[in-house]
């Protein structure tokens, strides 16, 4: 049987329940009543939801809700772009989260400061293949709103990179 | 009622708050516009500022003055493209769009903007007169019946928002779970603090929105790789026509309007079944029902009024029982909390001003929206060709710096870049986001109003009447949701659903 993505997340949910639970039993009552009181239902109900998805992924065919369900039939929550190609799809999303993880940790190894113009620049002229003009432009003016509106304004700490503290500085 | 009125009226008026409110109006007024950009994600990125603002009318003026107006200009892409500017706005490209291909862009708009602006008024009306009517109901209610009202709320968006209702319960209860990280007030103890001091306070509501929210769609942002709006719009005009059609049709206006109302009063419903009900009552209403689909102007007119006067319909559960109706109304109930105000009784008595002055912000947003929106119309279509790819780097640097500024802490940014990779993996396997928010946001007062029931009553605050009619209406509502589904799919649907 193919085990598919989706029941591993089912799984993983499942896991955190029991985790919940696993975790308050110790605890005195007061301190464990509300954790139970969630994590009991709600972990029958995660291995409920596996069991209908294992049996899903076994072959048996779920049909799909009626057009014409107006509720139901309306998402409430955004969805992934289909038109493009899975293949690229996934390329691009994996480009993406290396982008995003990699700002995380230039802001944690050498502070925000340090990170937020070589990362808007590098994208532009890197990643989207942007002309020089237009990169140096949207960098100062990230730069211009971020020095503007969170040092001027806000007077937020940011906080130096960690290199900074292994050097001593 | 009329002193509190009037100094909410002066308090939005004063300074800093009109200022936040334009500036709030001028945000959501560009990402309405942006198809690539939703008034969600906006608002969860804008929600940290809400501790720097701190003042509750002035935080108020900025976040729901953009969450208003979103709603508005999103109606602008879907008539000129095609494509929802947001996802409420979904519904108004059925005759909208067919008007733009007949030539007839700037009546469709002037329809769409006009009619927007009528009925968000009467919604913030409607609003206004359902606060003495809800005062003695919610001063009546305890906390066993404000806790079942949580568990309601968190079900209510649970069974509709997404086609399958397990995932909607659960990422409720994983929303609930997550609220009890921290220290147990009672007892001390600490509980899923994992040895980390930054959790002793428990998981901030910023960070976690921002990242759950907003990573999503920048993924999704990249992934599409180009600007939405492909297509160029010749020169626009007739405005003033459609106009006059809402004039025309103004009780057709006034209906889907209150359709707006109604909808979005009932939590967990939604915006986007607002205007769908709409644009069937318009449908319904026709005497020539053919002419839809095809560009008439009244399946413009019935969603651009239903849209903007949910709003005010989503304010009345949100306000007098903390029970929010949307999404985006999850999210500003989480800027209650910063700013130091609880949903509920105390919004109808103590700070009456403060809801009030929500009336006028949304009173005045609209107005503003639309009058901008005529006087730029052809100069803001131009901003939905802003390629995606330029975009991105401005969305991730605002990420974090708002997750950073809900504590000063690098531990917020990596709570958003963790609650960015869940909300990503629950986009992808159709696990709704909302009803995780809601159970966040109520969890705490959840607990709250379970303690407090169980030290007053023990376990007889069970068998109350109030307890046990709301408990047939939770059990009734599950039932239906998994009986629906029944009917429709044959058991119950697990998967995503295709968006109209």
């Amino acid at each position: 049987m193919k085990i598919r993505p989706q029941t591993v997340f089912g799984f993983l949910v499942f896991l955190f329940f029991g985790l919940v639970i696993w975790g308050a039993w110790g605890w005195p009552v007061k301190a464990k009543l509300y954790p139970l009181v969630i994590g009991i239902p709600m972990l029958a109900m995660a291995a409920f939801h596996l069991a209908m998805d294992l049996r899903e992924g076994s072959g048996k065919k779920i049909s799909s809700p009626a057009s014409d369900d107006l509720p139901a039939a309306i998402p409430a929550d955004i969805q992934f772009t289909k038109e493009i190609d899975p293949v690229i799809a996934r390329r691009r999303t994996l480009d993406i989260f290396a982008w995003i993880f990699g700002f995380v940790l230039a802001a944690w190894l050498v502070g925000l400061s340090w990170t937020i113009p070589p990362f808007v620049f590098l994208y532009l002229k890197v990643k989207s293949g942007e002309g020089w003009p237009l990169s140096i432009a949207l960098t100062g003016a990230v730069w211009l709103l971020y020095w503007g509106l969170f040092d001027q304004v806000l007077h937020l700490p940011l906080p130096e990179g960690k290199i900074h503290s292994w050097l001593g500085s | 009622m009329i002193e509190a009125a009037i100094s909410g009226l002066l308090q939005v008026l004063s300074w800093p708050a009109f200022g936040f409110l334009l500036i709030g109006g001028g945000i959501g007024f560009v990402v309405g516009i942006l198809p690539g950009l939703g008034g969600l994600t906006t608002l969860a990125l804008m929600l940290p500022f809400a501790y720097a603002i701190q003042e509750p009318i002035s935080a108020f003026c900025f976040l729901l003055g953009m969450h208003a107006i979103t709603g508005t200009t999103g109606d602008i892409t879907s008539i000129l493209f095609g494509i929802p500017g947001e996802g409420t706005s979904a519904a108004t490209i059925m005759d909208g769009y067919p008007m733009t291909k007949n030539g007839q862009a700037g009546r469709a708009l002037g329809a769409a903007l006009m009619s927007s602006l009528v009925a968000g008024l009467e919604g913030a009306l409607i609003l206004a007169i359902s606060i003495p009517i809800m005062r003695p109901l919610v001063l009546f209610f305890g906390a066993p019946e404000l806790f079942m009202l949580t568990i309601l709320g968190i079900t209510f968006l649970a069974t509709l928002s997404s086609a399958s209702l397990s995932k909607g319960i659960l990422a409720g209860g994983i929303g609930l779970a997550v609220s009890a990280v921290g220290i147990e007030n009672h007892t001390g103890t600490l509980r899923y603090t994992m040895g980390s001091i930054y959790l002793w306070e428990g998981l901030s509501l910023a960070p976690v929105v921002v990242g759950l929210f907003a990573i999503p769609e920048i993924v999704d942002l990249a992934v599409r790789g180009s600007s939405i709006a492909e297509s160029r719009v010749e020169k626009i005009s007739g405005v003033m026509e459609g106009v006059k059609d809402t004039f025309r049709h103004f009780w057709l206006t006034m209906r889907c309007g209150m359709i707006g109302v109604l909808v979005g009063a009932v939590p967990g419903v939604g915006g986007g079944v607002s205007q769908w009900m709409a644009y069937a009552h318009a449908v319904q209403s026709s005497k020539d029902q053919r002419r839809f689909g095809k560009g008439a102007v009244e399946g413009v007119l019935g969603p651009g009024a239903a849209n903007n006067s949910k709003e005010g319909g989503n304010l009345i559960p949100t306000v007098a029982f903390g029970v929010p109706g949307t999404t985006g109304m999850a999210i500003l109930l989480g800027a209650f909390l910063i700013v130091g105000l609880t949903p509920g009784p105390d919004m109808l008595t103590k700070h009456l001003d403060v809801t009030l002055a929500m009336v006028w912000i949304l009173v005045i947003s609209n107005v503003l929206a639309a009058g901008v929106a005529f006087l730029f119309l052809s100069q803001l279509v131009k901003l939905t060709f802003v390629r995606g790819n330029l975009l991105i780097p401005f969305l991730v640097v605002f990420v974090f710096l708002g997750a950073f500024a809900a504590n000063n802490d690098f531990a917020d940014i990596v709570v958003a870049l963790v609650f960015g990779v869940l909300g990503y993996f629950m986009v992808l396997f159709g696990w709704p986001r909302a009803p995780f928010v809601l159970g966040l946001v109520l969890g705490r007062l959840a607990e709250r109003y379970l303690g407090i029931s169980l030290g007053a009553y023990g376990t007889d605050w069970l068998l109350q009447p109030t307890i046990v009619v709301m408990t047939v209406i939770l059990l009734g509502t599950v039932s239906y949701s998994v009986y629906k589904r029944m009917r429709t799919g044959g058991q119950v649907v697990e998967g995503g659903v295709e968006p109209e």
